[in-house]
């Protein structure tokens, strides 16, 4: 059969930029090429495909045509093309699949002409429900797949996870090329050594998407399956650089400690050289287990700290204490990695005092506090949040997109301040993220040089002068946000006419600032991560989006 | 006043813009000319390297869109 896997162009980049491959559709199109289908990727949000000629592509005589819905904000695209399609005579069958699809599959199912939704993991519902299709036999009975029945009502039928990772093909790399080429500073090459999280955290869909019979699971690949992919792709395409997009790569769970130290032992005991990133709980920072990481690559490690303060930690069900993030920081720098710290500014539970800790403790620790700052939990179907915000009935609009009721007004008036005046910093943030890749990468002091940066091995500079660059930018937009936090504290019912004048110049402040931190970004990039010759220089004065 | 003259690609120039705002904008506003006058030596790394700060343009969001917090980077 022909099959075609679609990940709808984005409306609205936002902070949603698909920079990288997506894993999702690499595992499912592995999947179905296992069992002898003609399968093409679309991937139009990677690839910024425009809606017409996409619109073109799909109209190409396809047996089956499935889409990935990871997120609100493509639920309407990917509606909108499948109506397109419906239009213009496609009677194919056309599934979706993803988080917001599985938690969402009845509004979907109601919304538009799709024939099912592929429940939590899809590639064995995915292969049987194409062998069925083949065949012409009756899909609607296949497991992991909800629709509507011949009666019009919407059911789901059930699917039990496969116990073990090893057994799915790697994921197909259609999309890598083209990333290395169009997106070498952005894009990151991912790999996925586990599925699902031991934990609970009120703001995150995960365990309800992976949990078994009401309990959570982490599977995981086995070591050497996961090292034999990457260095496939070390063969392939020369990439050497790895980003772990795991739920839960480490944490304090004695499981994770010890998959991740096998990790680095294998890929020393093998001498294979590449740089990886991953993410960890704060309490799972064990300086022996990291030493022995940042021995085998390790450079980046994401750490979701979340907030400053024990009673809104606790209200996400985070179980460790402000003092354990800063230790954690400290264990990483001391190592030699970078802590990429983000933290949930705007909980539904925030009270103005917590924007104050916040802003301080986040400063105060030298992290990057753009990358939190303006966090706003989002209120996503399958979490806990969205459970209890839904019983006490503060949930606000409609599918897809829902939001919340500010327990405390002053909140709800420093977050309209810091939407009207400070979307300077928005371009910022993403500078600085981008630059904190690039100069992360640029560190390689590992044998022999990476093929992709050449000429940049072993320089620690770049990051230390960025994380100058950080500290003096931290300053300034701390300064910036306690502008709000000040005006809300002198005004918290927020008159009309103070607001304006207020956002008026609090905006242009922000844009200077950000101007000013823009432009020194750019002097750092130029005259340190600029590879080689001069004419490197030349490239980077179109910005980093020219390709 | 003479100056010591300076490289833009000197870190130290890097650190002073990190803590000196008005040196960050007289750097950022200066001409060539002016430049030399500031006792910043215009070399041809430096004045790409100049060039390529300038050249940063913010996109002008006025509305700070919604910052999303995904946990699910990969789904199926």
């Amino acid at each position: 059969m022909r099959v075609a896997l679609v990940k709808a162009p984005r409306e609205d980049e936002g902070l949603f930029s698909d920079n990288s491959e997506s894993l999702a559709l690499g595992y499912l199109a592995a999947a179905a090429r296992s069992i002898g289908h003609e399968v093409d990727l679309h991937n139009a949000a990677l690839r910024r495909t425009p809606r017409d000629r996409l619109l073109d592509a799909l109209l190409d005589d396809y047996d089956f045509i499935g889409f990935n819905l990871p997120d609100p904000t493509l639920v309407r695209p990917t509606i909108e093309l499948v109506d397109e399609l419906r239009a213009a005579g496609v009677d194919c069958h056309i599934a979706v699949g993803g988080h917001t699809a599985t938690f969402h599959h009845r509004e979907l199912l109601s919304a538009s002409s799709f024939d099912s939704v592929a429940l939590y993991e899809a590639e064995d519902t995915i292969c049987e429900l194409l062998g069925i299709i083949d065949r012409g036999g009756d899909w609607k009975a296949t497991p992991g797949l909800a629709l509507r029945n011949t009666s019009g009502h919407i059911v789901a039928v059930p699917r039990t996870t496969r116990a073990h990772l090893d057994d799915l093909r790697w994921p197909a790399r259609d999309d890598l090329a083209y990333v290395l080429d169009h997106r070498p500073e952005d894009g990151a090459v991912p790999v996925l050594a586990s599925r699902g999280c031991y934990f609970n955290c009120t703001f995150c869909s995960v365990r309800a998407f992976y949990e078994q019979d009401g309990r959570a699971t982490w599977r995981r690949r086995s070591v050497g399956s996961v090292l034999d992919e990457i260095q496939d792709l070390i063969d392939r395409f020369a990439v050497s650089d790895i980003l772990f997009v795991d739920d839960l790569f480490l944490s304090r769970s004695p499981a994770t400690l010890k998959y991740a130290e096998s990790f680095a032992r294998e890929v020393l005991r093998r001498a294979q050289s590449f740089t990886f990133t991953i993410s960890a709980t704060v309490d799972g920072v064990r300086r022996e287990t990291f030493e022995l990481l940042r021995e085998s690559g390790l450079r980046q490690v994401f750490l979701g700290a979340e907030a400053a303060s024990d009673d809104i930690l606790r209200s996400l069900n985070k179980w460790f204490r402000p003092a354990d993030i800063a230790a954690a920081v400290r264990t990483l720098r001391d190592l030699g990695i970078d802590p990429s710290v983000s933290f949930i500014n705007f909980t539904p539970t925030t009270r103005l005092e917590h924007l104050r800790q916040n802003l301080d403790f986040f400063s105060d620790l030298d992290a990057n506090v753009l990358q939190g700052l303006f966090n706003r939990y989002q209120v996503y179907a399958g979490t806990p949040l969205y459970a209890s915000l839904s019983a006490s009935g503060t949930v606000t609009g409609t599918f897809p997109h829902f939001g919340y009721v500010d327990s405390d007004s002053r909140v709800a008036l420093a977050w309209h301040l810091c939407q009207r005046a400070f979307g300077a910093l928005n371009e910022l943030h993403y500078e600085v993220k981008r630059l904190e890749r690039k100069s992360s990468r640029a560190y390689r002091p590992l044998s022999g040089p990476s093929p992709r940066s050449a000429g940049l091995a072993g320089s620690r500079e770049p990051r230390e002068l960025l994380a100058t660059l950080i500290r003096g930018l931290n300053r300034d937009v701390r300064d910036l946000f306690a502008q709000v936090l000040d005006f809300v504290e002198r005004q918290p019912d927020g008159r009309d006419e103070d607001v304006e004048s207020f956002v008026r110049d609090l905006r242009r402040e922000a844009r200077t600032t950000a101007g000013g931190w823009l432009k020194a970004l750019r002097l750092l990039e130029a005259s340190h991560l600029a590879a080689g010759p001069l004419s490197s220089l030349e490239a980077i004065q179109d910005g980093p989006r020219a390709n | 006043m003479a100056h010591a003259p300076i490289d833009v690609t000197d870190p130290a120039v890097l650190r002073r813009l990190a803590s000196d705002r008005s040196f960050r904008e007289r750097l950022f506003a200066s001409t060539e000319e002016e430049l030399g006058c500031l006792g910043v030596a215009v070399s041809p790394r430096s004045r790409l390297a100049l060039q390529a700060a300038r050249a940063a343009k913010l996109r002008g969001q006025d509305e700070f869109r919604e910052a999303q917090v995904l946990r699910c980077s990969v789904s199926f």
